[in-house]
């Protein structure tokens, strides 16, 4: 069954630019044969919350894309040989979730929920 | 009264924002994480029940891809 999927991928920090968007740009080419690509959101740079082999920062892309159970198997055997990934995490999209979102951000600006009180129970 | 201080029930924000939780929303998701990084229980943030569950499951996929600590240790 054809379904929408999203995948971040978490490339080491420490590479450099022109290396990351090449590995970027190999996961689109895969992606294109497996799958219906759409398109790669670029969060970039970003600190880690802890350290992941050694590193404590990695480089962020989300990847959307349609297809096939196999595509997604093709893409976790690529990402497994590729030593320059750190993470990945692949789930079917949940399309009424984003259209939900896009409409509350239009509404007003999305407030934060408000802080909570922690004092009935402490580490 | 015994109960004179009970606070004002809180409303669930995913509720009154119509939309559920997900795993890249980190702004929202670190509002339900105590600075230890535990994930707040359902009683202190109001969250309802089936919201409370995608939101941990938002949680444990923010620590797998390093956008949420599992322990926080490096605060005091």
């Amino acid at each position: 069954m054809k379904r929408p999927y999203e995948s971040m991928v978490v490339f080491d920090g420490t590479l450099s630019d022109d290396v990351v968007q090449k590995e970027q740009k190999q996961v689109e080419e895969l992606l294109k044969q497996h799958s219906a690509f759409e398109k790669t959101d670029v969060w970039g740079k970003r600190q880690l919350a802890y350290t992941i082999r050694k590193k404590r920062s990695g480089y962020y892309c989300l990847f959307l894309f349609e297809g096939e159970g196999d595509a997604v198997t093709a893409l976790d055997k690529y990402i497994k040989l590729n030593p320059n990934i750190l993470r990945h995490l692949t789930v079917v999209r949940n399309l009424k979730n984003e259209a939900a979102r896009a409409i509350a951000a239009t509404r007003k600006e999305r407030a934060l929920p408000e802080d909570i009180d922690m004092d009935e129970d402490q580490d | 009264m015994a109960f004179a201080k009970r606070k004002a029930k809180k409303v669930c924000w995913f509720e009154q924002n119509s939309v559920e939780p997900d795993f890249k929303d980190i702004k929202i998701l670190s509002k339900y994480v105590t600075e230890r990084g535990k994930i707040v229980p359902r009683r202190l943030s109001g969250v309802t029940a089936k919201n409370q569950r995608k939101l941990a499951v938002a949680i444990k996929r923010a620590r797998h891809i390093g956008l949420l600590p599992f322990v926080a240790e490096n605060i005091k």
